[in-house]
């Protein structure tokens, strides 16, 4: 009897003991066992040949770059004022090309050298806020809102072609700083990028 | 005398580890070192970093394909920006300046990290 009891009590304690001190991974997580795992989101993505996240971070990346170190930009007394007009898409697929623009924004914003107005499609947005805000609309102010030193504007553009054993995706995203008030393009960059498939590794 | 005799050598391993372990930060190599960078310098263009270095491939045969990312630090090293991982394509015997600018202010410092997929 003695025993037993001394056993229940071990027992007890044990279970007390392992109920405090193991607590099972996988805290603040849920279904972290299953197959979806979150990766490097600047990795180098080549799971098809179509424009993806790579092709969009790199071409951002160098085009912010190069617009930073234009002597526009680089020189400019204080930040101009830049609204993004829009990128065509003259490829024969679907690419986000607001994504490109925006990602540049965000990238140029960041660096302090530009003050970006908002874009036209979202002005009448702006344009309510004001109204609520203010009860007397001055034009000065609206022409603050408006006059853009530059404008940004683009194009991107692929070329594809195939043999029996390769296919080759070439993509070209250029972008121009445009002046409105007198029309000059006073910067323009483009962003190559070639893919090559060979038909051994990929079937299309 | 022989006090400073002991410490000669002291001061010049000391220099050699700062040295050593100031080269080894500014560059990473993950994977197989079939890549070389032969040497990278940094310069300030206006308010950001400029980053140019040099790699080659030595290999008499192959053409490497591999990715690679700078990564800004700023004067207290903590990391303020990273580029997205880039590809590039090196032919056999061939060597390719890379160049990139860091997009955010306040960056004193960088690491070049390049990775080279097993074959």
């Amino acid at each position: 009897m003695k025993y037993l009891s001394l056993s229940v009590a071990l027992a007890s304690v044990l279970i007390l003991a392992t109920g405090c001190s193991s607590t099972k991974g996988g805290a603040g997580m849920v279904g972290y066992d299953s197959n979806v795992k979150y990766g490097d989101a600047k990795a180098v993505e080549t799971l098809t040949d179509a424009f993806g996240s790579t092709d969009l971070q790199s071409s951002a990346e160098t085009l912010t770059q190069s617009l930073l170190q234009s002597r526009y930009i680089a020189s400019a007394a204080q930040p101009p004022k830049v609204r993004l007009r829009s990128v065509n898409n003259l490829t024969y697929e679907h690419i986000d090309t607001k994504a490109i623009t925006d990602k540049i924004r965000i990238k140029l914003l960041k660096s302090g050298q530009v003050r970006f107005l908002a874009d036209k499609a979202n002005l009448g947005e702006v344009y309510d806020e004001r109204n609520l805000t203010t009860t007397v609309t001055d034009n000065k102010n609206i022409k603050l809102m408006t006059d853009a030193d530059y404008v940004i504007t683009g194009n991107v553009r692929s070329i594809k072609k195939a043999s029996d054993d390769v296919k080759d995706v070439y993509y070209n995203i250029s972008l121009e700083l445009v002046n409105p008030q007198t029309g000059e393009i006073v910067w323009a960059d483009e962003k190559e990028i070639r893919k090559v498939t060979s038909k051994s590794t990929v079937g299309w | 005398m022989p006090i400073t005799k002991s410490l000669t050598p002291l001061y010049a391993a000391g220099i050699l580890l700062v040295l050593m372990s100031g080269c080894a930060s500014k560059v990473d190599i993950i994977g197989e070192e079939r890549v070389e960078i032969n040497h990278h310098k940094s310069f300030q263009e206006g308010a950001f970093l400029k980053v140019v270095a040099e790699l080659e491939n030595d290999d008499n045969d192959e053409t490497e394909g591999f990715v690679y990312q700078i990564e800004w630090y700023d004067k207290n090293g903590i990391i303020k920006d990273t580029t997205p991982w880039k590809p590039i394509t090196i032919h056999k015997n061939q060597k390719v300046q890379i160049v990139e600018m860091s997009s955010v202010p306040d960056v004193v410092d960088y690491k070049i990290i390049v990775s080279v997929p097993e074959k």
